[in-house]
């Protein structure tokens, strides 16, 4: 599997097939004397603006904890995600989730979709 | 019998669906300026636009996917952001011409100044996609549209001289003007191919479930609905070339456009045509801010669908509502809708490979397409056009605006 080809900006989804944003980084580690191993992957639109501009970004991610009170991109342990049906899926519900932080934000002060549904 | 229908309605709304502010304006400014000398760019942009709705309907239906989706996925983030950065930038100019052109219908119809129409008819649009569904909003205002073959009518009654506009078929360099002329034709080629309707059809055939078996009412729906719309901007620059040119009259305000009806048709030329852009332009305001919402909730991985309660798909809907205000404030800041128009359209025209070139290598890859790939005819026919109408925009564009 090659990363930036299979992974990278990759639909993810949920356990109820929800659409969850997209692959926006991967997280590799590495050890000396061994390969770099990937262990989690990044869905934030910082980390998506990081790849074109860095100060866009920090503007971007000052904005973003804000609306979300999160400092540091949500990552979802690779372990956690297997490939299915040309999307990536995380055993999890999406809106247990931050990813959809804005759109929640959205729906209750702007929209007004009732929050039990 | 079912497919036939499909294919008749698919038809019938790409037709009505075809005439907007910027092919009217542009085309009218042509056969003003030129006679039926650019015949030929009208000609060039339909042949185009007819080819990209083809390839968008077919790479749907094969891959099951929209282009953005695609377009991200194979091509990486700064590659899509680059290209919803452009495609944003100058989409929402256009945006803003077409709701400054139902504005200017409204201001014909009833001389109330056109700023006091803006603001009604951006609300207007976003309730209608607001509220409406995706098939009504395709067919619904589309079938309405088809009061523009007004023109076709027109310019048939107007006694056209058919030599010359066949020998307008054939590019030939300007014998005057000729920063006007390149210019003008760009503006042509860009009304004519607008990316908004090949995200807009791609996206309509992933919201109807398209699949291989649709590929063959896909070609028919491009090929003949684009051929038939094409044949009305045609109409208009003949129109043009009737009325305005024997006189030396330019297309300089919204008001010139009018005559072009009404000088053969009398009062009810009047009124169709104040008809005809009103609802032309209010079906493309549909049209584009649905296709950029579409191209950032599909790239950035959103729920989206028009057919979707738009309180639960809160940032797409969001999204649309947020273009249509932009678009309306630039309008009602004084931007005189025919300068909005031309400057629109060029930069379409210039902008036009940002898009289309990574599009071509999507239609090109059998990954996605399977068998289905494209031919060489319709990868050397889009490849040639948009870089042909971005080299002659990049040139013209800012000799005409020195010149101006």
């Amino acid at each position: 599997m090659h990363l930036a080809a299979d992974v990278l900006d990759e639909q993810l989804v949920d356990v109820k097939h929800q659409k969850a944003g997209r692959i926006d980084g991967v997280i590799v580690s590495t050890r000396p004397g061994q390969p770099p191993r990937v262990i989690a992957i990044e869905v934030s639109p910082v980390t998506l603006v990081a790849r074109v501009n860095w100060r866009l970004a920090r503007w971007l991610g000052r904005l973003d904890a804000r609306i979300t009170g999160r400092r540091t991109p949500f990552r979802i342990a690779w372990d956690a995600l297997r490939y299915r049906d040309r999307s990536f899926q995380f055993d999890g519900d999406v809106d247990a989730t931050p990813i959809n932080a804005v759109e929640h934000w959205l729906r209750t002060h702007v929209t007004g979709w009732p929050a039990n549904e | 019998m079912k497919r036939v229908l499909q294919i008749a309605l698919g038809i019938v709304t790409s037709v009505g669906g075809f005439l907007e502010i910027g092919s009217i304006a542009t085309a009218a400014q042509a056969g003003a300026a030129f006679g039926y000398r650019l015949a030929w760019s009208i000609v060039a942009g339909t042949v185009c636009i007819a080819f990209l709705l083809e390839m968008s309907g077919r790479f749907a239906a094969c891959s099951g996917r929209t282009i953005p989706d695609a377009l991200r996925e194979r091509f990486g983030g700064p590659v899509y952001l680059t290209i919803v950065a452009v495609m944003c930038c100058v989409s929402i100019l256009v945006l803003g011409a077409e709701i400054g052109g139902t504005a200017v219908a409204l201001q014909l119809g009833t001389g109330i100044a056109l700023r006091w129409w803006v603001a009604p008819m951006a609300v207007l649009a976003w309730f209608i996609v607001w509220r409406g569904t995706f098939g009504f909003i395709e067919n619904g205002v589309s079938l309405l549209g088809l009061v523009t073959i007004v023109f076709v009518v027109a310019a048939v009654s107007g006694g056209p001289d058919y030599g010359a506009l066949a020998r307008g078929l054939v590019p030939r360099l300007p014998d005057h003007r000729p920063v006007h002329y390149w210019y003008v034709a760009v503006s042509v080629l860009g009304a004519s191919i607008s990316p908004y309707l090949y995200y807009f059809y791609s996206s309509g055939a992933i919201e109807d479930k398209w699949n291989v078996g649709y590929l063959g009412i896909n070609r028919w729906v491009a090929g003949i609905g684009m051929g038939f719309g094409g044949f009305l901007s045609v109409a208009v620059m003949v129109l043009a070339a009737i009325v305005l040119a024997p006189a030396g009259r330019e297309v300089q305000h919204y008001r010139d456009l009018s005559d072009l009806t009404t000088t053969v048709l009398g009062t009810p030329g009047f009124w169709l045509f104040v008809a005809a852009l009103g609802i032309a332009c209010l079906g493309a305001t549909l049209e584009i801010a649905l296709s950029l919402a579409y191209l950032l909730a599909q790239g950035l991985g959103w729920e989206w669908g028009e057919d979707m309660d738009p309180r639960r798909s809160a940032r797409f809907s969001l999204t649309y509502t947020v273009i249509i205000a932009v678009a309306a404030v630039i309008v009602l800041a004084g931007a005189d809708p025919l300068e909005l128009t031309n400057i629109s359209m060029a930069l379409t025209a210039a902008s036009l490979p940002v898009g289309v070139l990574p599009f071509l290598v999507l239609m090109n890859d059998s990954d996605y397409l399977g068998d289905h790939t494209n031919g060489p005819l319709g990868n050397a026919v889009v490849l040639v056009i948009s870089v042909l109408a971005m080299v002659l925009g990049v040139i013209s564009i800012p000799l005409q605006l020195a010149g101006s």
